[in-house]
């Protein structure tokens, strides 16, 4: 018994015992903390950076696929143009004959032949045409014979395809329905049915009636036209001319290269006593935006959009003083704003402008009005779009919030103007992509990653203090598209 | 956020832990106010120096503020922040363990005479605790303040269990004629001194 006694005795003896750590003990905790929270914010940039990285990325391998793709498409068309060019001259008898006999190498001498022969031959149908088009009605049945007699003596060494295609366009011409000259070039290059391509055709057309395979194929081409016709209406009800849109991105920000090197005009006393200076041109916090924007197309690929937006930034920093004022009667928070307006005095310590106190958060929230202003180019424009964007917006600086976190001292905003260490015009650049859908014909709904760098410090000239703060943000855009 | 300073002893266990889940640092400058001596007095018994301790409870408040938000208030807030101040300065002692292994000890003899605590204060204790051998100390408050069995002590620090007794066995020898010699000069004197 008497070990549990022992044991026992111990326990009680540390029962309610206390001793009491030094003060660094809660300064290194609070560093520790600071310093965690700033990795935390790292990774959350770094995953920032690595989405706005890989959408990039995507966008240009999208790219680089399409503009194989339509450059391959290009050249099959120039090819195409090319053929079609060749055969203009010699119109349908090129096309059937390449088309049947161009496996076979010795086709090519007898197709360059037809060809030649075929040019004839259309000259000759064209003038029958003419002599169709003066003669009255009962005088073609006489000029059938004539011009068959004329295609066949002509065309004797030519193959019995190219002959039958020539039979077919006298009947075309003697039946009194004159095609127009689009109509029979947009059909050259179909292959023909079976019927004209009999050595002997059973079927005879009665030379009083329109044939009606060229009957059928000028109401196809009126047809044709008429749903082109009504094809172009509906791209241009569906076109995305002009559009607006409402968002809101949030993100992260961190300041790149800042630096601090008070100058002469401003209070470098206190500035230099200060470690605030340094932590606040450094805070990276988070960032939230929200607005209003329109957009433009200018052409089948580019775009405009600008617009107006409520941009704002907030990060938190710890500091170790007070800003003592009326002879110790009101403090205010340890920031720039503060420091800035202390007068130039040899101590800030001693003078009582600075008082140390135990460490406390204080919050800095500054907002902007941002005026962007971007270029954006079309990858893809389908249901799913893709763009990139870039360009610059003008940041109209409203003013910075300080709130003292949990403390006695009084939350202070100063607006723009000579008291406000920030710049009243900050310009900044933009750049970004957008993952888009399309919903109906009058609404878009947006993805957009993008990055921000200010192309200025933040602060004024004469603070002596740089910061940049880049931007990492995610948006969400509701686009209506305007008809 | 309210106005006015956060004061610490005016919140309650709830508050505090509530605040500190937000990653307020006024609310963990308050849970810190409020058990930091009493957690300095624990690492004080796993270390060899005062310096050795705080940074021992610097260390365990990082881990408690972080890992508050995981917390489920199963037991009491000072016993969870106890439990981490003990891991965390067993973390830091098992490196020297593993310069300095743990021996079984043999031919303990313990003193026969009633031992009382009677006249030595905490401070004395402490010392007499951090003046015993590495293997010694650690299991020693492990078994006899925190209540750990040997079984356990022997998992925790990767010994036998044997060895965890013998060091035990140990630990109370130094400490019993430590006490003795203290009574004695209190008997005689009126006051204990080391």
């Amino acid at each position: 018994m008497e070990r549990r006694k022992f044991e026992d005795s111990f326990k009680e003896a540390f029962n309610g015992a206390e001793v009491a750590p030094s003060d660094s003990v809660w300064t290194g905790i609070e560093l520790e903390l600071e310093k965690a929270e700033g990795d935390k914010t790292r990774r959350r940039l770094l995953f920032y950076k690595m989405l706005a990285a890989a959408s990039v990325t995507f966008a240009m391998c999208v790219a680089g696929v399409g503009y194989l793709v339509v450059s391959h498409q290009q050249e099959t068309f120039n090819e195409r143009l090319t053929s079609t060019g060749e055969t203009a001259e010699t119109k349908n008898g090129e096309a059937v004959i390449h088309g049947i006999e161009s496996d076979d190498a010795s086709s090519s001498v007898a197709a360059r032949e037809s060809n030649e022969s075929s040019e004839n031959s259309n000259n000759r149908i064209a003038e029958v045409n003419r002599a169709n088009a003066t003669n009255d009605a009962p005088s073609r049945g006489t000029n059938h014979e004539p011009v068959q007699s004329i295609s066949k003596t002509d065309l004797a060494s030519e193959a019995n395809v190219q002959e039958n295609i020539v039979m077919d366009n006298e009947n075309v011409a003697t039946s009194g329905i004159l095609l127009p000259e689009t109509v029979q070039d947009k059909y050259a290059d179909r292959a023909l049915p079976l019927f004209y391509s009999a050595r002997s055709p059973q079927l005879k057309v009665d030379q009083d009636k329109p044939d009606p395979g060229a009957v059928l194929l000028a109401k196809l081409a009126a047809e044709e036209q008429a749903y082109a016709r009504l094809d172009k209406r509906e791209k241009e009800q569906k076109a995305e001319r002009l559009w607006t849109s409402v968002g809101f991105a949030a993100g992260g920000f961190s300041s790149v290269n800042p630096s601090v090197s008070p100058t002469a005009t401003n209070n470098m006393i206190a500035m230099s006593n200060s470690t605030v200076p340094d932590k606040q041109s450094k805070a990276a916090g988070v960032a939230y935006s929200m607005g209003v924007n329109v957009g433009a197309k200018l052409s089948k690929r580019w775009l405009i959009q600008g617009g107006l937006n409520y941009l704002s930034q907030s990060s938190d920093y710890i500091a170790t003083n007070v800003v003592a004022e009326n002879n110790y009667t009101t403090f205010k928070s340890e920031t720039v704003n503060e420091l800035n307006k202390l007068p130039q005095i040899a101590d800030a310590y001693a003078s009582g402008g600075l008082t140390p106190t135990v460490p406390y958060s204080v919050n800095n929230n500054v907002k902007f009005l941002s005026v962007p202003v971007q270029a954006g180019y079309l990858l893809v424009n389908q249901k799913f779009g893709l763009q990139l964007n870039a360009g610059v917006s003008t940041d109209l600086f409203l003013q910075n919030t300080i709130t003292p976190e949990g403390g006695s001292l009084d939350k202070t905003t100063q607006g723009r103007g000579e008291d406000s260490p920030y710049r009243s015009v900050n310009f900044s650049g933009l750049m970004g992509t957008e993952f888009s859908y399309r919903f109906g014909t009058h609404y878009r709904v947006a993805l957009n990653p993008g990055l921000r760098y200010p192309l200025n410090s933040v602060y004024k000239e004469d603070i002596g203090i740089q910061s940049t703060p880049v931007t990492f943000d995610l948006g969400l855009r509701f686009r209506y598209i305007f008809h | 956020m309210e106005k006015g300073p956060i004061i610490g002893y005016m919140l309650s266990e709830n508050e505090l832990i509530e605040g500190c889940r937000k990653g307020t640092r006024a609310f963990q400058k308050a849970l810190y106010d409020r058990y930091c001596r009493k957690m300095l007095v624990v690492c004080l018994r796993y270390s060899k120096t005062t310096a050795e301790a705080e940074d021992i409870v610097q260390e365990g408040f990082v881990k408690v503020f972080q890992g508050i938000k995981d917390f489920r208030q199963e037991s009491r807030l000072d016993t969870w922040i106890t439990r981490i101040m003990v891991n965390t300065a067993l973390n830091v002692q098992r490196k020297k363990l593993y310069l300095y292994p743990m021996v079984d000890v043999t031919e303990i003899v313990l003193p026969e005479e009633e031992m009382s605590l009677s006249g030595i204060n905490v401070s004395q204790l402490l010392d007499m605790i951090r003046s015993l051998p590495q293997g010694c100390q650690i299991v020693f408050n492990l078994f006899a303040v925190e209540g750990y069995s040997h079984k356990e002590i022997a998992e925790m620090l990767g010994i036998s269990e044997g060895t965890s007794k013998s060091q035990f066995a140990r630990a109370k020898s130094l400490l019993q004629a430590k006490i003795i010699k203290e009574s004695t000069y209190y008997d005689r004197y009126g006051e204990a001194k080391i």
